[in-house]
């Protein structure tokens, strides 16, 4: 008999990804974290690069997940003591220190703490910024939110004086005679996932750390900028708490240094142009000035962001490191001196402050844990894994390693590669057995329709983030005044594990039956409102989200007056659909435990491998007559140079060996029905010849290959030019020459000003790869690498440092111009190091270009109803938390087919996409929404057209089998609603977005009478793409004008024109409606109705002698929220123009 | 391109100059270099030299020999160390530096102010002769301090030194490069 158990160290977000996938598959997780609560580093980030997400808002959600989830066992404050045993049975102890405090007893009140005497102690949570008590609560949302005694600072526990928390805790919560205590468990396997330390920057002693007041690292700048950090989010200047407008960075301050860090810290260059744009969006004034060697971006999106930082934001990049800091003596102003690297001069400037980007090192106690758990760490310090392809595997078998104990990595990456080690680490547990799993939600209360509504309303502030930009207490005292409301209150952070104790009180208490919280978005946060009240007891569907913050605040950011009325508005509409909101109840639906993976590349394969190693069939589908994909044309694999054909061989040895896994070669998927849980795929193959699969998860792996740059430099006419995987085979053949000169160009394609915008990340350490290669293998030969940043990773840098040793690095800012026409090629760049012209007389010419997407791509994403990025590599449904996942749920996503990474990277996130795919496989169910259509067949006049526009087949009149009204299949719905709007009879409802749900929002989207009553619009946006691209729209602060009133409708084809009319006949002075672009259409072609019914709505405007300019409609993508801002200003514009509606209708 | 840069032709370039400085001892640093910048920042005659540190090292990777001989950088040079202490892949760049003089001195490129330091160390034992006026003002200063008067090196151990190392020679040799260069 297996064991259930599956043990996660460290609490950080790899920890609790980790912990959540394994929850969700029904493993029991032991969650061990070291400090009072989970969170992590990312809890103490401001904001999250390259969204700007704000870190607590995305981060909160999952703590409180974690803290609450049925098969997770938390433990904080607690350190695992010693672990014995093997793979498939480790026994396990758990050291839980004293916290002297009753955790069960402790509300969270923080009376404790205000009674403490000792009130200087430093905050680690704020790196020192700040202070805390001896009794504290670490941080506003930390989970769990129980006070913890500091044993080393209590008056009490010091010098047996004071007790004064025993007689402020009104709980009783207090108990001095607690004890550290052993846990026990045993456990199938474990997840490392302990994150990182960042080093003491006095160790270079020219930065003056410690000793200038003014000199701060970039993890205490990020509390600075936090609303609930020291300042409050103002950013002053430690040394006289004025406001610190000229802001410079270091990069590289300990890292990349052979004497103290020998690596890459990897994210730093990002963070801080992070901290560059947020700290400008806090102040205007602000001018920030990044010093850096090489800019290293990561991950996706992160070059476009650096270069919008540079046009938009005016953040400015110094290349070249300063070697010295003095202060001001008496303004304590800092005075920087350095190189200019695009002059080769030395310059001076004068800064507030200096913020310094310290290396990332390997915990203080890694050491320590490796030797407990048994495993190795690297040379580096980091935990090891056994070669350059694995991230995931540790030295121990059953033991696996996630995120930056690793190596330094990013929050997306840290968030793979815990998924990716759960799936790993579930390959050795037995899932909890049924009988064993407990529910321990109560029953649901009956709320009849006929009840009178009790309105419960909770307006965040999330920090300052709302709060900031409008009056919240006015808001608050507003909607005390609207029918229904009994009661109203604001929170700091709504999503806190302390607000939502407070909302499931006040539902109880005030016999609540509807509730509305106005805060962030509905896309990230109303699973975890609807949890609440689920929890005591309210139907989820009686919740209602207003979003205030990406729809409001942040888009409105310079008129807090404006904001504070739509706000009102806002939630005045929320609250007149919350009215007539009803109880629904979910459809449960069964999984066949069969997985289709679309592409044989590496990622799919290790995803398949995954899948079927826990028992379930998977198919894959490869469109070339072979597997294994682009490791097929490498020769070899990263520096450690694994033969990729050997390497390649043996997985797909292993997958033609498995029982469990369908290869279906030269074959296309050529259409897909059905959703999580029961897809139905086509497969063909080149002959033409079908077959059907039937599956309950979906993977795609599609990947990506090389740009072939035919637009430059005569590739592809001379042959002389060639690309590094064209040499890469060269190499393999033993095709070169000695004794040449070889000209390797850098980013041909890639970081474009336009087109291809963005970094391909691999690149780099390619060309380093094949330069070290051919100076071995043809030592006569002479290389010259023209570069503009070397871009590699964590330990990748040394070998970067010994190509450096014998090959010439040419930096240049304007690529160079090639003369093709003599015997020998001449190419001629500018180098800025040496500041000279060099022509270089070349025999070789060698391009670096870029992955790009997949062409098949986007006929696929049509087929799955899934997006697209700019690019043309799949949009995620979150860059940050969410990486491997689509929007869509039983869809998911991995390797290079997201966006360019390298092969260990691949191989993780076909892991973690697997873990995905295995939730709804192993636990056998999937519940589905029970947003559905409902006929009235009273109404019914059996006209049928519901079912020519149902692309699901889910509705129509069955007349074969007698029937003579239609009825609707609730498993097949997906609730898109286009069949309401087309009923001529008003016979089918919609639910949850019912006539009587909209209606009412329509009607007060117009009536408030405030500052700007005019023009007023009306927007109707679909969920999935335009209001997701509003959303990114406030995610980005790009501004627009206050006048639109938006309502949330699951897909465009859900409005009738009877919606568009009686905006106008309310008083809109316009009406928008925004959806997904032709064939993106969430529900296969809903837009198409919407378009033909917004044709026939602009003759009867017309007929009104309403202008049909004032109707736009629009198709908006999730990740246009820059096109978004832009139509709205237009639009706007537009209407303002006609002037109000009254004036031009004839009566 | 830059149009104010000067034109270099990879022909021209020495490609094992980066090895004739990196195959003397203390030299291999110099193959380290990641072209960061720090030396420059850190260097205290920045402001009065031509080709700022890591200028230097980039010249001398390249194999762009005669922008750094006759740069006034290998001479302005304090030896401070400020570079080397700063540098975070440990290139001693002063002793590159010393290297590089080397290089110069061996093809004639001595300054006139070293030439009579030279000549002054040889003659009086001192850089700055210690004699007359000065030598007054000197003792009488360290009298106050209850110090002696310097002694100073014996001259002929100097000499003996300057010849059995082939400096001498060097020197001579120096200067018939320079009288022949003055001469065509």
């Amino acid at each position: 008999m297996g064991i259930s158990n599956i043990l996660v160290i460290g609490g950080g977000i790899s920890g609790i990804s980790a912990s959540l996938d394994l929850g969700e598959q029904g493993y029991h997780v032991i969650l061990v974290e070291k400090t009072p609560s989970v969170g992590g580093r990312m809890a103490q980030l401001d904001k999250t690069f390259p969204t700007l997400d704000c870190s607590i808002c995305i981060l909160a959600p999952k703590m409180v997940e974690v803290a609450r989830h049925p098969n997770i066992e938390l433990f904080t404050y607690s350190e695992v003591s010693e672990i014995s045993g093997s793979v498939g049975n480790f026994k396990v102890k758990i050291l839980r220190k004293a916290r002297y405090v009753d955790i069960d007893k402790c509300t969270g009140c923080g009376d404790c703490s205000e009674k403490c005497p000792m009130k200087k102690i430093v905050n680690e949570f704020d790196e020192g910024m700040g202070n805390r008590q001896a009794v504290y609560i670490p941080f506003p949302q930390a989970v769990p939110r129980k006070a913890t005694i500091d044993s080393e600072k209590c008056l009490y526990l010091t010098k047996g004086t004071c007790k004064l928390c025993i007689e402020a805790c009104p709980a009783e919560a207090i108990d001095f005679e607690q004890k550290d205590e052993i846990v026990e468990y045993d456990v199938a396997s474990i997840i490392v996932a302990t994150g990182f330390d960042l080093i003491d920057p006095s160790i270079l002693a020219r930065y003056h750390y410690g000793e200038y007041k003014n000199v701060i690292t970039g993890m205490q700048f990020e509390r600075l900028l936090s609303a609930s950090g020291p300042t409050g989010g103002d950013i002053l200047r430690p040394s006289d708490k004025k406001h610190a407008s000229n802001i410079a960075f270091i990069a590289c301050v300990g890292s990349r240094n052979i004497d103290i860090c020998a690596y890459c810290s990897k994210f730093c260059c990002m963070y801080m142009v992070k901290e560059s744009v947020v700290a400008k969006e806090h102040a205007a004034d602000v001018s920030a000035t990044i010093f850096f060697n090489d800019t290293r971006t990561i991950g996706k999106n992160q070059e476009e962001f650096i270069e919008r930082a540079k046009e938009e934001y005016g953040v400015k990049y110094n290349r070249g490191i300063p070697g010295d800091i003095r202060e001001d003596p008496l303004t304590q102003d800092l005075i920087v001196k350095y190189a200019n690297l695009d002059t080769g001069e030395v310059e001076e400037k004068i800064f507030d402050m200096v913020i310094l980007a310290s290396a990332v090192i390997p915990r203080a106690d890694a050491e320590k844990l490796a030797e407990i758990l048994g495993i190795e760490q690297n040379e580096l310090g980091f935990f090891k894994t056994e070669n350059s392809l694995e991230d995931l595997k540790s030295t121990v078998p059953g033991i696996y390693v996630s995120g930056s104990c690793q190596s330094p990595d990013d929050i997306a990456n840290s968030v793979a590669k815990a998924s990716g080690a759960a799936s790993s680490a579930a390959q050795h547990a037995i899932p909890i057995p049924e009988e064993e799993q407990v529910l321990e939600l109560p029953p649901l209360r009956y709320v009849s329709p006929f009840d009178e509504p009790r309105i419960g309303v909770f307006v965040c502030e999330c920090g300052i983030n709302i709060g900031g930009y409008m009056e919240i207490e006015e808001v608050v005292e507003y909607v005390k005044t609207l029918p229904n409301v009994v009661f109203v209150m604001n929170n700091m952070y709504s999503c806190s594990e302390k607000t939502q104790e407070i909302l499931k009180e006040k539902i109880v208490e005030e016999n609540l039956n509807r509730v509305i919280v106005a805060a962030c978005t509905p896309r990230t946060h109303e699973p975890l409102f609807q949890n609440s009240l689920l929890e005591v007891g309210l139907n989820p569907y009686l919740f209602n989200f207003v979003s205030i913050r990406e729809l409001d605040s942040w888009v409105h950011m310079d008129d807090k007056a404006k904001a504070t009325d739509k706000a009102k508005d806002l939630i005045r509409m929320g609250i007149a659909r919350a009215r007539n909101l009803h109880a629904e109840y979910k459809i449960k639906g069964d999984v066949v435990r069969e997985a289709l993976i679309i592409g044989g590349g590496i990622s799919g394969l290790s995803a398949a491998l995954e899948i079927a190693k826990k028992g379930f069939k998977v198919h894959i589908v490869e469109k070339k007559d072979k597997l294994g994909g682009q490791l097929n044309l490498i020769h070899k694999i990263n520096f450690d140079r694994i033969d990729s054909k050997e390497f390649i061989s043996s997985v797909i040895e292993e997958i033609e060996k498995h029982k469990n896994i369908n290869v279906y070669l030269s074959s296309n998927v050529v259409d897909v029905k059905g959703s999580i849980g029961n897809f139905t795929i086509n497969v063909e193959d080149s002959n033409k010849k079908s077959t059907e699969i039937n599956v309950g998860a979906i993977i795609v792996a599609t990947g990506a290959s090389e740009y072939k740059p035919t637009d430059w430099y005569n590739y592809g006419e001379d042959p002389r030019v060639f690309t590094q995987l064209e040499l890469s085979e060269k190499l393999r053949n033993n095709e070169l020459k000695d004794g040449e000169t070889l000209v390797f160009v850098h980013c041909v394609g890639s970081r474009q000003e336009t087109g291809r915008t963005y970094c391909s990340l691999i690149c780099c350490g390619e060309s380093i790869r094949h330069a070290l290669y051919v100076k071995e293998n043809y030592p006569k030969s002479n290389i010259f690498v023209l570069y503009r940043d070397i871009r590699v990773g964590t330990k990748e840098e040394q070998y970067y440092w010994k190509a450096r040793e014998d090959i010439n690095y040419i930096r240049f800012s304007e690529y160079p111009d090639i003369d093709f026409s003599n015997d020998k090629i001449i190419v001629k760049v500018s180098d800025m190091l040496t500041q000279t012209n060099l022509y270089i007389k070349a025999d070789k010419v060698i391009l670096s270009t870029p992955l790009i997407p997949d062409e098949e791509n986007k006929h696929l994403a049509e087929l799955l109803k899934v997006p697209l990025g700019q690019q043309g590599f799949f949009f995620e449904a979150h860059i940050k938390l969410r990486p491997i996942d689509f929007a869509t749920d039983g869809i998911f996503l991995c390797g290079t087919a997201h966006g360019p990474k390298g092969i260990a990277d691949s191989i993780s996130q076909g892991r973690a996409a697997a873990s995905h795919a295995l939730i709804p496989l192993i636990t056998g169910v999937v519940e589905n929404e029970p947003i559905i259509s409902h006929v009235n067949p009273a109404l019914c006049i059996g006209c049928n057209r519901c079912a020519d526009v149902c692309n699901f087949g889910a509705i129509g009149v069955n007349i074969e089998e007698g029937k003579i009204v239609s009825e609707v299949n609730p498993l097949l719905c997906k609730g898109c609603g286009d069949c309401a709007a087309e009923c001529p009879a008003d016979a089918i409802t919609m639910s949850h977005f019912s006539n009587e749900q909209v209606e009412p929002m329509i009607k007060e989207a117009v009536q408030g009478n405030y500052v700007d009553e005019r023009p007023r619009i009306v927007a109707f946006l679909c969920n999935w793409c335009s209001y997701a691209g509003a959303d990114t729209c406030g995610v980005s602060r790009f501004q627009y004008p206050t006048n639109v009133r938006p309502i949330r409708v699951m897909c465009t084809g859900r409005i009738p024109k009877s919606f568009i009319l009686q905006a106008f006949l309310a008083g809109a002075d316009g009406v928008f409606i925004g959806g997904c672009h032709i064939g993106d259409c969430h529900y296969i072609a809903g837009n198409h109705d919407t378009l033909r019914r917004t044709n026939e709505i602009k003759n009867v405007l017309a007929k009104l002698d309403i202008d049909p300019d004032r109707f736009r409609l629009e198709w908006i993508s999730a990740s246009e929220g820059k096109i978004f801002a832009n139509v709205m200003n237009e639009f706007i514009g537009k209407i303002k123009e006609l002037g109000p509606l009254v004036s031009e209708v004839k009566t | 391109m830059a149009k104010d840069q000067e034109i270099v032709y990879s022909d021209d370039l020495l490609t094992d100059l980066r090895y004739q400085i990196s195959n003397q001892i203390e030299g291999k640093s110099l193959l380290a270099c990641i072209q960061c910048g720090v030396c420059s920042s850190g260097c205290t005659v920045s402001q009065y030299i031509d080709l700022q540190p890591h200028r230097v090292v980039a010249c001398l990777l390249l194999g762009l020999k005669d922008e750094v001989l006759n740069s006034n950088a290998i001479w302005y040079c304090s030896l401070c160390h400020r570079c080397t202490e700063r540098c975070p892949k440990n290139v001693d760049f002063s002793f590159i530096l010393a290297l590089v003089r080397n290089m110069a001195v061996k093809e004639g490129n001595i300054p006139a102010e070293y030439a009579v330091s030279i000549n002054n160390v040889l003659e009086y034992g001192f850089i700055i002769p210690y004699s007359g006026a000065m030598k007054k003002t000197i003792d009488r200063n360290r009298a106050k301090f209850g110090l002696p008067e310097i002694v100073g090196p014996k001259l002929e151990e100097l000499v003996f030194i300057v010849k059995e190392t082939g400096l001498e020679k060097t020197l001579e040799d120096a200067k018939k490069i320079k009288k022949k260069e003055v001469e065509t």
